[in-house]
């Protein structure tokens, strides 16, 4: 048996960050421990050696997770774990990640991991709450056999998350942690810095009139002016923007700033401050956690307030065991509308918007776009969360062999969403400046005013979970032992929501349902409550022989009330149950044969499983209850109104089953120095659920079915490689790559595809296709010919399909992780990074760019001569016979600034297709760099202080792109979270939870962060 | 070993029990709250929401592609684009290069979507007749919205459209069945009325004729008439059908009134308005919407209305030569421009700067009151909070008095042996326009005398001549009232001669629009393949009654 010394960095499990982490805690003298019987916390709680697991996992510790400042939990884990990809879809002062395990098994459900803390299934939300440095550990089980017993919940892997637990020491300890980062705004789009703003044909008096075939016009929000190297122009000090209240303009010098929307943004400061409370003995333990998270975001007063307590503690009482967790975490956010990001992108270069940085609409730089200093202080979106969780988890042994145990969890979270928007009505007609602006307002240039409201959102979810288990645990013989846990599972969760509010505030500033002029219509509102429950049989049975050959099988029976269905609404309900399992097993040779870890290699471990588990995530509460879905548009008018359900679901629909194989492989040579692990999956789904459109002829938009199969395939390799090791000074090297492929395999009904989300301009849409990864990107595609070059019209504009064509797809061919630490006596340091590639999202700001003139390709040629599209043909013969010559004619037939101008901005000709805002989302970024220093203890032996440990770190200092990817977008922010409407009570996303793949305006741009902590016990 | 036995045995049980004994009554919680059951729903709670879904769609923007008002204002050169400020607006509907399977999809999938729920009332258990006034009522309605999608689609499912989740593929029917249909629709609907079941409840929910029957049973004549127009051109077995059928209109009561949708509009808030003109001109609160501030007249319509003031040499212009109408402010804003008020458009498909959208004023004709507040206001000036008041009041117009005056008045020219009074329907038609609008009484008698020498604008000269009048004044009287219905009538016709935007690169506007993109997607088995030129020429996908 090999031993390793503690503070060792050692890769053992799949990718697994194993720190054994126990270094200051003791005196220097050094702990061991047998990796291999490190216990691991399962599905359900059951714990179990390393060599007894039968799938893939991996372990992350509290420090891997804290040392780079993040107070994201989630987001920490970025990079570190083969097959999890986490994504930050939303780059925002609360920026919340999705957790994804080896890819999509499902189009219209959950893909995300199921998230269980301290035994009770939670949510990806509230772990992120949660602050990191009272997570012991993150259990991360990959494949689907880890999660089986969560039968219905299982099939996307799950993530067992343990907090901190007492210290088995009497001495109460306490720990302070205290760290504060600065946070800088990152990767703008570039935006062209040839042309300012302007517009052909426009006019404006005084002005120097045409140069180059278009006009200087100061209110422009489009960069369509002349170039700024026209010495009839270029240097000028010119008028910016519309006049202030007095008249007078802001004057600018027609010349380019560089990152001019940079300015707007400022520095972010995130301090978290935490203490925390350890005490124990033999028989009980108390640990007491609080801390608190304050955000303050690049964008001005955005701010994030997250106060959270911990208590936990635990007594046993001969042959009785309680533990209890009582966990409060209150969390405040106010954000403004991030739709000024989409106002601020159509800044042109010469213009200083910081000029403007006063909350006045009708002085700004443009008459098309909203003074984002004027929508700061009065668009807010504010939210309380205050989530509480309480868990008991109580166990009496009968005896040597038997016990039994409950788990039960309750877990409330009340939410309050308050919105308003202050509104304005423009008229204010400029006061007399000698210009064209005299008599003139913001309405002439057909600017329409902003309509004031309130909404108010109040919901409270209450969940109960409980689990009863009867243990047992036999020697069979003295080779062969049998664990078996058998029980019974009940799960109850009951969500309400209920929004009042309008538009037409009455008196400015009250914010209060009595002060709405227009109250919204109540089928605007929210108005719901949601019931589910389920329960559930199950058992775990684990054989072990000697020690190394186990297998463990699970089995679940699982009814649910989401498929309850009656064929009228006064028949009695029907609900099937389903059954889910799993098989697996594991060896370890290494064990097995003695012979084997003498040599170069010390340890292996094969594994193989099977599992057949299912999801009724996509199956909402009362989904299959057919009702009327609509209630018309303003009804209840004189008479009240019901309509059919258009989003109906099909009554009889079934959970969708996944079936899948796992096997893995784990190596250690030269005593761990060098570990090498590997797995390999598939899945195959059946009865796949979608929300398939439907013809609308049969009165029905869309409809909730089984539609057909899909797998899910990839693999994992982790390398792990320590070439220093001493008591000084230690080196680790670790690499991962993974790889999955999500595929549609068979769809019913004839059809081929799936729509999950379209879009008409650019032509583009995110679809399913059998054959094909899922989720995929399909639009119009310019025409070419043979060689690859677009052909263009007669009018010079280049030819389009009009059906939609595969262009790309959401997922990466692969993620290539890579991190290493470095250890020199009190010093460590340690960095993580990423690449992934062979994804691509549909980029909406390089369309509003291509419409604004900002973007680099509309200024890369002369555009007083006309854009002829490059490398581009004309057909000279017929359709049938085509002759292919090279292209010389500009676009919109027109040798002028102003066919450019009408190419780039005018509907259905650059912005219409598809192709063109396809963004390669290559990346490569450096994630976490983290150096801290702990102080020898001899220099703290005189002190209170037990240890003491300073630290520096940055989060995403670096980022590369893909060369196409102008900065439009991190190509991690695409996904469905389009439509912004941060009302409260209202679902903030489009297409389904799995229509990622597209990146809107209103995404904040990639944030860095540099910051600074500290950690000390006594 | 004894003791895992038993254990063993007890264990299923504890689970089964606890399982089996709670489980039915813990797990029947399916029911939904939140929304009504269908079966509880009664033809007098779906009417009314129906026709407002409906009447969204044809006089309102809820989104650009489901506006036949759009649809029709811009495809009848009605409407063009403030384009000083607004760049990319209406650009596939001047070039006609995106007459495409994304092109006003909203049309087609909301009149089938609410039409849906016409079959609902349909279905509604009726054994004792208690609900016949409703069926009717559907089965008028049904009819109405269905010919659209005939005249703007062609072939489409009828008899396996609307069955929800039993057919989620409708078969395609031939168009000129669907017709057929309808009109047995419509005969149905009548001889529902002419019964008068004494258990039949009133229509009391009827936001339309307030459940007057015999009002529905003009209109239901009304629309029969109209789609027997339709086939005007028609030969062999449908003319014979046709001529069957109009003879059984000989002496029937055609509607005299506007047939406006009064559900109840309020300014409660934007959903509670008329969605013409919320809209087009204003909210609840009176800001008005973007629509507002990008649409206004074309130069098209500012020239015909002004009398041919561009001094034009087309003899579509030239017939206008001197005639001001006195509906043009009604209609769009008055600009006073070069010392002449007049409406003020911008050509369709010009740019900023270019021959048809001058510089040297940017001021453009928009909506005017006329439209929204009749002749409850009659000065041009009209508040936003009159026209939000007398909006909402007067409702939206369904088919238009001045439609159906025009429809008779072609009867009575083109069948003049089953129809009468051609001139005099004429005339009412003129002023029914007039009135709708809030014009000056005593300008449009002289307007009347005006045209009454012009040829192709006055009832004059040959039956041909006597048609593009008619074809005229109706697209004069449903400008901003009902433009799709003229865009249909206009490639019924090919009147009036209208042009196409500069940007135009078709000869000529579509003859129907392409199926939408949702029927390729999830109806593919079913749908025509039909490529975009296709539907520029006159073929088999063209409406019947159009194919030649």
């Amino acid at each position: 048996m090999k031993k390793l010394t503690t503070g060792v960095l050692a890769l053992v499990l799949s990718s697994s960050l194993v720190v054994v982490n126990a270094q200051e805690m003791k005196k220097d003298t050094l702990r061991t421990q047998n990796i291999e019987e490190i216990v691991v916390t399962g599905a359900l709680g059951i714990k179990k050696k390393q060599d007894a697991i039968t799938g893939s996992t991996a372990i992350v510790k509290t420090e891997e997770i804290t040392k780079a400042g993040n107070p994201n939990a989630v987001q920490a884990l970025t990079g570190k774990v083969s097959g999890l990809q986490i994504n930050v879809p939303n780059s925002t002062v609360n920026s919340q990640a999705t957790i994804n395990l080896r890819g999509q098994r499902s189009i219209t459900g959950d893909n995300g991991a199921l998230v269980v803390i301290d035994g009770a299934p939670s949510t990806a939300s509230i772990l992120q709450q949660l602050p990191p440095e009272v997570i012991e550990s993150i259990n991360i089980f990959k494949g689907q056999q880890g999660s089986a017993l969560y039968g219905e919940r299982g099939a996307n892997g799950v993530i067992v998350v343990s907090t901190k637990k007492g210290s088995k020491s009497s001495k109460i300890q306490f720990t302070l942690t205290a760290g504060v980062d600065a946070s800088f705004v990152y990767k703008l789009p570039i935006i062209q810095q040839k042309y300012g703003s302007g517009y052909p044909g426009s006019t404006f008096s005084p002005g120097p009139g045409e140069i180059g075939g278009t006009n200087w016009v100061p209110y422009e929000n489009t960069s369509w002016g002349p170039l700024f190297s026209d010495p009839a122009i270029g240097g000028q000090s010119l008028i910016v923007g519309t006049p202030d209240a007095n008249g007078q303009f802001v004057m600018g010098k027609y010349s380019p700033r560089k990152d001019n929307i940079k300015d707007f943004f400022k520095t972010g400061f995130l301090y978290q401050n935490g203490l925390s409370m350890n005490v124990g003995g033999d028989d009980a333990y108390a640990f007491f956690s609080i801390n608190r998270t304050q955000n303050d975001f690049v964008v001005d007063q955005d701010r994030l307030n997250r106060n959270n307590i911990l208590f936990k503690a635990g007594k046993k009482l001969g042959n009785f065991r309680l533990d209890g967790t009582f966990n409060l975490i209150d969390q405040q956010t106010s954000e403004t509308d991030s739709n000024v990001y989409d106002d601020l992108l159509q800044t042109p270069s010469n213009v200083n918007i910081k000029d403007f940085a006063k909350p006045n609409l009708e002085h700004y730089f443009t008459t098309f776009a909203d003074n984002p200093y004027w929508t700061i202080p009065n668009v807010r979106y504010d939210n309380k969360n205050t989530t509480f969780n309480g868990i008991l988890n109580a166990e009496y042994t009968i005896n040597d062999h038997i016990s039994v145990s409950y788990l039960g969890n309750v877990l409330t979270t009340s939410a309050l969403g308050e919105s308003h928007n202050n509104g304005f009505k423009f008229g204010k007609i400029f006061v007399p400046t000698g210009t064209d602006y005299d008599g003139t307002s913001f309405l002439t240039y057909g600017h329409t005013s902003i309509e004031s409201n309130y909404f108010k959102s109040i919901s409270k979810r209450f969940n109960y979970y409980g689990d009863l288990m009867l243990n047992f645990n036999y020697p069979i013989t003295d080779d062969l032992n049998l664990k078996l846990n058998v029980g019974n599972n009940i799960q109850d969760s009951n969500v309400s929501t209920v929004t009042v509010g309008g538009t037409n505030l009455q008196i400015p500033n009250f914010y209060h349902v009595n002060n709405v002029g227009s109250p919204a219509s109540y089928s605007d509102l929210q108005n719901t409550q949601s019931r589910t429950r389920s329960i559930a049989g199950f058992a775990n049975l684990d054989l072990a022989y000697k020690n190394y050959l186990f297998f463990n099988s699970t089995f679940r029976i699982e009814k649910s009330s989401v498929l309850a269905v009656r064929p009228t609404y006064t028949d009695e309900f029907n609900i099937k149950s389903y059954p889910y399992y799993s098989f697996g097993a594991s060896f370890v040779p290494t064990k097995a044969f003695e012979g084997l870890s003498g040599g170069v290699m010390n340890y292996a471990k094969i594994t193989a499983s099977y599992t057949k588990v299912g999801s009724t995530s996509a199956i909402g509460a009362y989904n299959t209850d057919e009702v009327t879905g609509l209630i018309p548009t303003g009804f209840p008018l004189n008479n009240s109104s019901f309509l059919i359900n258009r989003t109906p679901t099909n009554p009889n629909i079934r959970p969708e089953f996944t079936n899948t194989k796992e096997a893995s492989l784990q190596l250690g040579f030269f005593k761990d120095r060098i570990t090498v692990e590997g797995a390999i999956y598939r899945s195959d789904v059946s009865d796949l659920i979608s929300i398939a459109s439907v013809s609308n002829t049969s009165g029905l938009s869309t409809l909730k079915d089984n539609i057909g199969d899909a797998n899910n395939r990839g693999f994992e390799l982790d390398l792990g490689f320590t070439p220093f090791k001493s008591k000084d000074f230690e080196w680790n090297i670790r690499g991962s790559y993974s790889k999955y492929k999500s595929e549609v395999t068979q769809l019913s009904g004839g059809a081929d595809e799936i729509n999950l989300l379209s879009y008409s301009s650019p032509a583009v849409g995110i679809y399913a296709k059998t054959g094909d990864e899922y989720p995929l990107i399909k639009g119009t595609k310019y025409l070419r010919d043979d060689q690859g070059r677009i052909i263009v019209g007669d009018d010079g504009n280049p030819l389009a399909t009009s059906n939609f064509e595969v262009l790309g797809k959401v997922n990466p061919d692969y993620i290539l992780g890579f991190s290493t630490s470095i250890r020199f006596k009190g010093f460590k340091l340690s960095g993580t990074a990423d690449y992934r590639t062979g994804n691509s999202f549909v980029s909406f700001t390089k369309r509003l760019l291509g419409f604004t003139g900002g973007l680099e390709k509309s200024a890369d040629f002369d555009r007083s001569q006309g854009y002829v599209i490059p490398n581009s043909v004309q057909n000279t013969g017929t359709a049938a016979n085509p002759v292919y010559v090279v292209n010389t004619t500009p676009v919109q037939g027109s040798a002028d600034y102003a066919g450019v101008a009408d190419y780039f901005t005018g509907t259905g000709l650059y912005n219409s297709v598809g192709e063109e805002f396809v963004v390669d989302g290559s990346a490569f970024k450096i994630r976490e760099i983290a150096l801290s220093y702990t102080l020898p203890r001899d220099v703290l032996n005189s002190t209170f202080v037990n240890s003491l440990t300073f630290g520096v770190y940055a989060r995403n200092p670096f980022a590369w792109y893909a060369k196409s990817n102008r900065n439009f977008a991190d190509p991690e922010t695409s996904s469905n979270n389009g439509a912004i409407n941060q009302r409260p009570g209202q679902s903030t996303g489009v297409g389904g939870a799995n229509a990622n793949g597209i990146a809107f305006t209103g995404q904040y741009p990639t944030i860095r962060t540099f910051g600074f902590n500290i950690n000390a016990t006594f | 070993m004894k003791k895992i036995n038993k254990i063993k045995f007890i264990l299923p049980l504890i689970v089964l029990g606890l399982s089996a004994s709670s489980c039915n009554d813990y797990l029947d919680i399916n029911e939904n709250p939140n929304s009504g059951h269908i079966e509880s729903v009664t033809p007098a709670l779906i009417l009314p929401g129906t026709l407002n879904e409906l009447y969204i769609t044809q006089g309102g923007e809820s989104t650009r592609p489901t506006s036949m008002m759009t649809f029709g204002n811009v495809m009848m050169n009605n409407w063009s684009t403030n384009i000083h400020n607004y760049g990319n607006v209406y650009g596939a509907e001047y070039s006609l290069s995106g007459v495409n399977n994304t092109f006003y999809t909203g049309i087609w999938n909301r009149i089938y979507l609410y039409c849906a729920n016409f079959k609902l009332i349909e279905d509604y258990p009726n054994a004792n007749h208690e609900q016949d006034n409703y069926v009717a009522i559907a089965k008028i309605m049904k009819a109405f919205y269905m010919q659209y999608i005939v005249d703007l689609y062609g072939d489409a499912p009828y008899k396996e459209a609307f069955l929800r989740s039993d057919n989620v593929t409708p078969k395609y029917d031939n168009d000129q069945d669907i017709y057929k249909a309808l009109i047995g629709e419509l005969e149905t609907a009548n001889s529902l009325i002419d019964a008068a079941n004494t258990n039949a409840i009133a229509a009391s929910t009827d936001p339309v004729f307030g459940g007057i029957m015999s009002n529905w049973k003009a209109f239901s004549n009304t629309v029969k008439l109209r789609m027997l127009l339709r086939m005007s051109n028609v030969t062999g077995d449908m003319a014979a059908y046709r001529n069957q059928k109009l003879a059984t209109l000989a002496g029937a009561t055609f509607i005299n009134q506007e047939v406006t949708n009064k559900p109840g509009y309020t300014s409660g808030n934007n959903d509670k308005m008329n969605p013409f003109v919320s809209s087009y001109r204003a909210s609840a609160t009176g800001i008005a919407p973007s629509n507002y501030q990008l649409i206004c007249a074309s130069e098209h319509v500012a020239n015909c209305l002004n009398g041919n003031l561009m001094g034009s040499t087309e003899s579509y212009y030239t017939k206008f030569n001197g005639v001001i109408d006195p509906r043009r402010f009604r209609l769009f804003g008055s600009v006073t421009y070069n010392t002449v008020p007049q409406v003020k458009g911008i050509r369709q498909g010009a740019t900023s700067g270019q021959p048809g959208a001058p510089t040297d004023n940017k001021t453009l004709s928009q909506l005017a009151p006329g439209n929204f507040v009749g002749s409850s206001v009659t000065t041009n000036t009209a508040t936003v909070a009159q026209i939000i008041q007398f909006g909402n009041s007067r409702g939206g117009v369904i088919m238009s008095l001045a439609e159906s005056k025009l429809l008779q008045a072609e009867a009575a020219v083109r069948y003049p042996t089953i129809f009468s009074n051609a001139q005099s329907n004429f005339t009412q038609a003129i002023d029914a326009s007039g009135a709708w609008l809030g014009a000056d009484a005593i300008a449009m008698s002289n307007y009347k005398a005006q045209i009454s020498t012009k040829v192709g604008l006055g009832f004059i000269g040959t039956d041909t001549q006597k048609i593009e009048a008619i074809m005229t004044q109706k697209w004069l009287a449903l400008i901003n009232v009902n433009p799709a219905e003229m865009y249909i009538e206009y490639n019924r016709t090919g009147f009036p001669v209208t042009p196409l935007a500069v940007t135009s690169t078709k000869p000529n506007r579509p003859y129907r629009l392409m199926y939408p993109v949702s029927e390729y997607t999830a109806n593919s088995a079913n749908v025509p393949n039909l490529s975009s030129d296709q539907m520029f020429v006159k073929n088999q996908y063209t409406p019947f009654w159009n194919q030649n």
